[in-house]
């Protein structure tokens, strides 16, 4: 008989555990989204659509296009690379805290903290310029509707309801979130895919406005940041089923399905058939585009930036929960409401942080120094974080023992290429003379590394819950094979009988 | 037991079964806290090849990750590869009455058979002398009656760490010692309630268990506080005996 089928014959026997191992998130409503709802949170925060439209835009209005493809592809391959580094730690854990977990786990405290302060400003960013866009999207709409013009406080207004709207639905549950986010995007997707494949009029030739800065620059901080935020569906593995596996073939994957329509719409664009929808993205019904085919793609763009900031106060919401929960930030936000199993308070606390930036940035306006700040802000916070989780995959991977060559060069490369995305885009904040905004997020981030090292000199015990992940609960062992154990963080956790238990 | 597709066949499974098999194999033999890299040397497999099949099998529930994701076990899904023993010889469908007879005979307080067999307590077979209702509290009340902590005692699953509701004054809402009460619940296969569903009555239930191990259902003592005494030995020693009476019972 083999060792095998004598484990399964003692299981049947043996006992269960006196004191069963649960996971931390179990007040979440665990393992309940599949791997399509996980796709759509990873997709829809990329705004694939707006991106589509954007970079046909961008391709027209080149100098050279071809180069402009080129250099995108290259891009978008170089975020495959960072999707399969981080792949390797969602392969093997499942955590709320998404990337800031997996530098918890990879390279401590003090680094978590400083991939915290960058998602933080990434996401809540992200949703703050998104719903500006999306007020100035309907506001476009009612123009080309022949409706009055938009006072300016309307945009702000509109936008403030949208995230009232927003935080009832990720408050409502992650389910009906993420359906919502698989029904906008992709009605979306198919809208902007049809007008390019089968464009309607040809309109009437007309010189477009070159680009405003330096071609290269442009494509480059374009195409990373357009598809920035496909790492989201990593924190909602405790939610899925089959969640390592789920998550980390999404993160593998999105970058190169978000990738492709966004450089198809670019081949598009170059081949003669983006006319009508560069035409009606950059002029409206102006040189011949209907009305009809304007209000569509205002609406598919409104679509697109709403499914956008739904996806990213969906991370945010599990961010904010994680550190919560750690209790590096005040425990009331790791609270689980009992109703829906959503992390209310960390919901409330994201939702009113991007009201604030919505009705600034709302004022201020497209195009503002504010507008240029924020965008530059999450470029930044966002390559920051990617970065030192690529280097936290290899370091965990290493403890493990579960490094490969492949696994370490791919890593490389990726880290290789966020380097690279980084001086370009300091490069560009220097030519533009916004080096203090550089300055400002790398305070930031130190202020989230020194934050995370103050806790854990104030409060010694708050150290060790810092990394938290989804463990495997006595319930998902075979009874009479692991043993129970106390961390040093006082959790139960399932171990190897009379093997040493790692510390971290 | 048959285990399906063992390592030891010789059959034409496609290769990544074989290997899967292979690695709860090895597993199984080198035992629980067992390295990704001992499990790949021990197989003879690549490194990669093996990580990224362990990676599948710990998702799908086959193994799963402990020593702080550095080691790994055996998951409860494992089973699925293999059949239950034998079944033991089944209770005389007539012997459940006559259990519950008997007792009731002994003891001059409610008893019912609960089952356990399904999601929710269900009435087996309640005291006709003793009026039940189907949504009884101390059927629904998990934490607080002693149904509920049977069935919270063998399922941990269903153990939430939500705020556990208080019902009367008694009732635990405190985790650490509902934890600490159903680990005794599991050792002794006993549960009482105190009071802690509704005031001025207590319980006391003795788990039954079916021919595979599982949990089948309970045998429930239920009375006035003040009548009933759930710790006496008097009543204590015949339910557990009417419990052992009952093994093999499908629920």
């Amino acid at each position: 008989m083999s060792a095998l089928s004598e484990a399964i014959e003692r299981s049947f026997h043996a006992a269960e555990h006196d004191q069963p191992v649960l996971s931390p998130h179990r007040p979440l409503g665990r393992r309940q989204l599949n791997g399509w709802l996980v796709l759509a949170q990873a997709a829809s925060t990329t705004a694939p659509a707006a991106s589509m439209v954007i970079f046909a835009a961008l391709i027209a209005r080149a100098d050279d296009p071809v180069p402009v493809l080129l250099v995108a592809a290259v891009v978008i391959i170089g975020l495959c690379l960072i999707g399969s580094s981080l792949a390797q730690v969602a392969a093997r854990m499942a955590a709320t805290g998404g990337l800031y977990s997996y530098t918890a786990r990879g390279l401590g405290d003090r680094a978590a903290g400083a991939v915290a302060a960058g998602l933080l400003i990434k996401y809540l960013g992200s949703a703050t310029v998104c719903l500006v866009q999306f007020g100035l999207a309907l506001a476009d709409l009612t123009g080309v509707l022949g409706g009055p013009r938009w006072p300016p406080p309307l945009v702000p207004a509109v936008a403030l309801a949208a995230v009232a709207g927003i935080g009832w639905l990720v408050w409502r549950g992650i389910r009906v979130a993420t359906y919502g986010l698989l029904v906008i995007e992709a009605a979306a997707l198919l809208f902007m895919t049809g007008l390019l494949v089968a464009a309607p009029v040809h309109p009437a030739p007309v010189e477009l406005p070159p680009l405003e800065t330096e071609q290269f620059l442009r494509v480059v901080m374009f195409t990373a940041f357009a598809l920035a935020g496909f790492e989201s569906a990593a924190f909602l593995g405790p939610e899925t089923r089959r969640g390592t596996t789920v998550v980390s073939r999404t993160l593998r994957w999105t970058p190169a399905l978000c990738g492709l329509p966004v450089l198809a719409a670019g081949a598009a664009t170059l081949a003669g058939r983006g006319d009508v929808l560069v035409g009606a993205y950059l002029f409206g019904t102006g040189h011949g585009v209907p009305a009809g085919i304007v209000i569509a793609l205002q609406l598919g763009l409104a679509s697109s930036w709403l499914g956008s900031a739904l996806g990213s106060v969906n991370a945010v919401s599990r961010l904010v929960y994680t550190l919560g929960l750690e209790r590096v930030w005040p425990s009331l936000l790791g609270r689980v409401q009992a109703r829906f199993r959503t992390p209310g308070w960390a919901i409330l606390f994201g939702c009113s942080a991007v009201a604030l930036g919505v009705v600034a940035l709302g004022l201020a306006g497209r195009g503002s120094a504010s507008w240029d700040g924020v965008s530059l802000s999450i470029r930044l916070g966002l390559m920051a974080g990617y970065l030192i989780a690529v280097v936290a995959a290899v370091r965990l991977l290493a403890r493990l023992g579960e490094l490969t060559r492949r696994v370490a060069t791919v890593a490389a490369l990726a880290a290789a290429e966020l380097v690279a995305i980084l001086a370009v885009v300091v490069a560009g904040a220097w030519t533009r003379g916004t080096t203090a905004t550089v300055i400002t997020i790398g305070a930031v981030l130190i202020v989230g590394t020194v934050w995370a090292g103050l806790v854990r000199r104030l409060r010694p015990g708050r150290r060790l819950r810092i990394g938290t992940f989804d463990r495997h609960e006595s319930a998902d062992a075979l009874p009479g094979g692991a043993a129970v154990v106390r961390t040093d963080s006082g959790e139960l956790a399932l171990a190897g009988r009379g093997r040493r238990t790692r510390a971290d | 037991m048959a285990v399906v597709g063992s390592p030891v066949s010789g059959g034409h499974e496609p290769r990544a079964v074989r290997k899967a098999l292979q690695l709860l194999e090895a597993v199984a033999r080198l035992g629980p806290g067992v390295t990704a890299r001992e499990i790949a040397d021990w197989c003879d497999l690549p490194r990669s090849t093996a990580y990224r099949l362990l990676n599948l099998l710990v998702g799908d529930g086959y193994l799963v990750r402990v020593d702080e994701l550095a080691g790994f076990a055996l998951g409860r899904r494992a089973r699925e590869l293999g059949t239950p023993p034998a079944a033991a010889r089944r209770p005389d469908p007539d012997l459940v009455a006559t259990v519950a007879e008997d007792l009731r005979r002994q003891i001059r307080h409610g008893v019912h058979l609960v089952s356990l067999a399904g999601p929710q307590p269900v009435w087996a077979d309640p005291d006709p002398d003793h009026e039940v209702i189907t949504d009884e509290p101390m059927l629904r009340a998990r934490h607080a009656s002693a149904v509920g902590k049977i069935m919270l005692a063998d399922r941990p699953e269903l153990l939430t760490g939500e705020q556990l509701a208080r019902f009367t004054p008694y009732t635990i809402t405190d985790w650490p010692r509902l934890l600490a009460e159903l680990g005794e619940v599991r050792v002794r296969g006993l549960a009482v309630d105190r009071e802690e569903t509704i005031v001025g009555r207590v319980g006391l239930a003795a788990a039954v268990r079916s021919a595979d191990g599982r949990l089948a259902g309970c045998l429930l003592v239920s009375g006035r506080s003040g009548r009933l005494t759930p710790d006496a030995p008097e009543i204590v020693e015949p339910v557990l005996a009417g419990a052992r009476r009952l093994a093999g019972w499908p629920g």
